[in-house]
């Protein structure tokens, strides 16, 4: 299932909504997408990735959260991973991704 | 051109049946008149009419040399019948004005034999008509009717020269009528038809006038002459092409021949569809009955205002056929389809086409040829015409199969390439410790480079040994570089005997400097140091590994977090990488397994996972190393119901055994 990624920008937060399948097609995509809003809102201090429709996620798609977290969290930029599926939620646990983010279940 | 109204011809058979009739009353009621004019009336009009009303009748491409002799024969065995009636009626009354009715019959059917004989014959000389033929048949039918005229006054000695010429006539109309017979089916048949035809003739003509009387009349005489003249013709047909091979037939053969082979020649060097159509196109457009050339496949759809208003009327009649379906329709004057369209002659065709790289499976060539006139195809243009047509989808075909197998090839050669690429990046062969027994099982799938990669290798000797297991994201080339770089960098690290953190994080800069930012590697990676004896373990995000514990009895799944190497900074990596270090006991084993293994999928889509595995290990742990791995192979492969998993995966089983 294709990835279906909606971005809110507000003030000083981004809402990134992720919908079916984060992998390593889909990744990419992810990544330019908060690449290029950031630079547009370059205020937003704290991402939230609303997970609820989020079925699966990939090593590489952990790996683009973790680049994210590591390029954008030096701009001070908090990331935090709300609505989590318990299956997404084992693999960013098993991958070590809930030590360096927010990660709360669904 | 423009046909002559058929009106015209149904007057003038009407004329010539009624003038036939005429003679035939006259034979009874008036015996002492002489009625042959009259008869050679009836038969010069139903000549002329049947000759002009049997284009209406059978179209062109109908009327193929085969027809022609077939309707030949046919009415020379009716005319045999009818003569043979009528003559042994006329001897076998002794009534003077029926017997004259009756010879009357006999010589005025035996004309309308003829004049059907003779018009059958000018068509078979008229297929692919010149203007000698022409100029030929001119003359024969002239003479026929002069030498009526001069017979009806009575001037037999000019109408017998005439009759000379008459005869000698049939000569060069079987020479040029050679070409339309040979392009007709030369075998037995042709031959039996022509025999039978002959006898017929001869035996109506000539054998049972003899046996029962003949017709003395002027008219009777006029059509002995007349039918000699069509033995000689039919007779001809069958003994000169026996005897000689030379003539037009030839030189027409070897045109349509070099057509054919230009034809073959240019499409053999086309490269697509398009060239094989255009190919197609312009050697059609060469024939000279042809007008317009329309070609396009099926799925092209429709293309409106592309084609002439006619053109599109076709093309909209093959709408309704299934692609599968072959067909082909002549028809010989568009006019009578539809009011409004031209005056032309058209052939309808359709040819499926099996493609195998399109993704609709059946497809279809379609084409309409227009015609320069009217009833202008004969059968051997159709017959042309549909082979090429035919041989167009078929060269079509030919092209898919060769884009296909190209394909094929160019695949075999990715396979090839890879096959060596992942021969040069198999690990150096492991060392053999006599501490450490271990057993590693490296599947590779066959068509592909996954990125599993494996190393065992002796830090300090005898003191400190390394298991490396990773796997690349992804598969293919782009993994084996990956894969590649992965273990240049490993064994730049190696000899300097880093701490493994270290060396993992090291190891994370050197990659994170050439991948891509979404390419990463994941890894397990066990160190044993028999001197401290301890062993420590890091799973860069690679799955968990399976530890027996000699001290508790028990399987342990360790999972000590860590993250993909190559991707984030070595500072976020740090942060998440966590060691698991324990004093080394000897009988410990750990399983190290790459995903190929839990993830290797059965027909029912149902994954091998980790318990299974870990029940292996378990049952499975009192034998050897090599023992344990085999079993959990085998175990894996009867799960999937095949030898390859459908993806790399290496397992590696490590004993401590001092």
């Amino acid at each position: 299932m294709e990835m279906q990624l909606t971005l809110s920008p507000a003030a000083d937060a981004l809402t990134v909504t992720l919908a079916g399948e984060l992998d390593s097609l889909s990744a990419p995509k992810l990544y330019d997408q908060l690449s290029q809003t950031l630079k547009q809102h370059s205020t937003v201090k704290k991402i939230t990735f609303d997970c609820q429709n989020l079925s699966y996620i990939s090593s590489a798609g952990a790996g683009i959260l973790l680049l994210s977290l590591d390029n954008f969290g030096h701009r001070g930029v908090d990331f935090e991973l709300r609505h989590v599926r318990p299956e997404v939620y084992n693999i960013l646990d098993l991958l070590g991704l809930t030590k360096v983010m927010s990660v709360s279940n669904g | 051109m423009q046909r002559p109204p058929r009106a015209l011809f149904a007057g003038t058979l009407t004329l010539g049946v009624g003038a036939s009739l005429l003679y035939l009353w006259l034979r009874f009621f008036a015996p002492h008149l002489e009625a042959s004019l009259v008869g050679a009336l009836g038969y010069l009009l139903g000549t002329v009419g049947l000759f002009g009303l049997l284009p209406y009748w059978v179209p062109r491409h109908a009327r193929t040399p085969d027809h022609l002799l077939r309707w030949n024969a046919f009415i020379a065995l009716i005319g045999l019948a009818h003569s043979l009636l009528w003559h042994i009626l006329t001897a076998a009354t002794e009534n003077a004005r029926l017997a004259n009715l009756f010879l009357g019959i006999a010589t005025m059917g035996l004309l309308w034999q003829i004049a059907l004989h003779s018009v059958f014959a000018a068509y078979l000389v008229l297929i692919r008509p010149t203007k000698i033929k022409l100029y030929l048949l001119y003359a024969y039918y002239s003479f026929v009717a002069l030498s009526a005229v001069f017979l009806a006054f009575r001037l037999e000695s000019v109408s017998g020269l005439l009759t000379l010429f008459l005869w000698a006539l049939a000569l060069p109309l079987i020479y040029y009528s050679q070409d339309a017979v040979g392009l007709g089916t030369r075998n037995g048949t042709y031959y039996l038809l022509l025999v039978a035809l002959c006898a017929a003739l001869f035996l109506g003509v000539e054998v049972f006038p003899g046996l029962f009387g003949r017709d003395d009349t002027i008219l009777g005489i006029y059509t002995h002459l007349l039918a000699i003249s069509l033995v000689i013709f039919y007779a001809g047909l069958l003994i000169v092409p026996l005897v000689t091979r030379i003539g037009p037939k030839a030189q027409k053969s070897q045109q349509l021949l070099s057509l054919l082979t230009a034809f073959l020649e240019q499409q053999q060097k086309q490269e697509s569809v398009e060239g094989i159509i255009e190919t197609a196109r312009n050697t059609l457009q060469e024939l000279e009955t042809v007008q317009g050339v329309y070609m396009r496949l099926r799925s092209a759809g429709p293309q409106n205002g592309s084609y002439p208003r006619l053109v599109e009327f076709l093309f909209q009649g093959l709408r309704v056929k299934v692609p599968h379906e072959t067909y082909i329709e002549t028809i010989s004057n568009t006019a009578e389809v539809s009011r409004g369209l031209p005056a032309v002659a058209a052939i309808v065709i359709q040819r499926p086409i099996m493609t195998i790289l399109s993704s609709v499976p059946v497809d279809a060539l379609q084409a309409v040829i227009i015609g320069t006139a009217e009833d202008c195809f004969e059968a051997s243009d159709v017959q042309l015409i549909a082979t090429l047509v035919e041989q167009t989808a078929l060269f079509m075909e030919a092209l898919d199969r060769r884009l296909y197998q190209e394909e094929r090839r160019l695949s075999r050669k990715e396979i090839d390439f890879l096959k060596e690429t992942r021969e040069a990046l198999l690990p150096p062969v492991p060392p053999i410790f006599g501490k450490v027994a271990y057993h590693v099982v490296f599947q590779q799938h066959d068509k592909t480079i996954g990125g599993d990669y494996y190393q065992i290798e002796e830090v300090v000797p005898e003191k400190v040994i390394d298991f490396w297991l990773s796997d690349c994201a992804g598969s293919g080339i782009a993994a084996a570089y990956q894969m590649a770089q992965a273990r240049a960098a490993l064994n730049t690290l190696w000899p300097e005997k880093l701490p493994p953190e270290d060396m993992l994080l090291r190891l994370n800069d050197a990659l994170r400097r050439v991948f891509h930012k979404n390419n990463f590697i994941a890894a397990t990676y066990l160190r044993l140091d028999l001197e401290t004896q301890t062993y420590t373990l890091y799973r860069p995000g690679n799955p968990e590994i399976l530890y027996w514990d000699p001290r508790i009895q028990k399987v342990e799944i360790l999972r000590p977090a860590g993250v993909v190497l190559g991707n984030a900074s070595s500072t976020l990596v740090r942060r998440i990488l966590e060691k698991h270090s324990a004093p080394l006991i000897p009988g410990a084993t750990w399983l190290f397994f790459s995903d190929g293994f839990t993830e290797a999928t059965n027909l029912a889509g149902e994954q091998f996972g980790l318990e299974r595995l870990l029940h292996l290990f378990q049952t499975h742990l009192a034998e050897t190393p090599e023992a344990i791995a085999r079993h959990i192979l085998q175990a894996v492969q009867d799960f999937v119901g095949d030898t390859h998993l459908g993806d790399d995966g290496t397992l590696i089983v490590i004993r401590y055994q001092p």
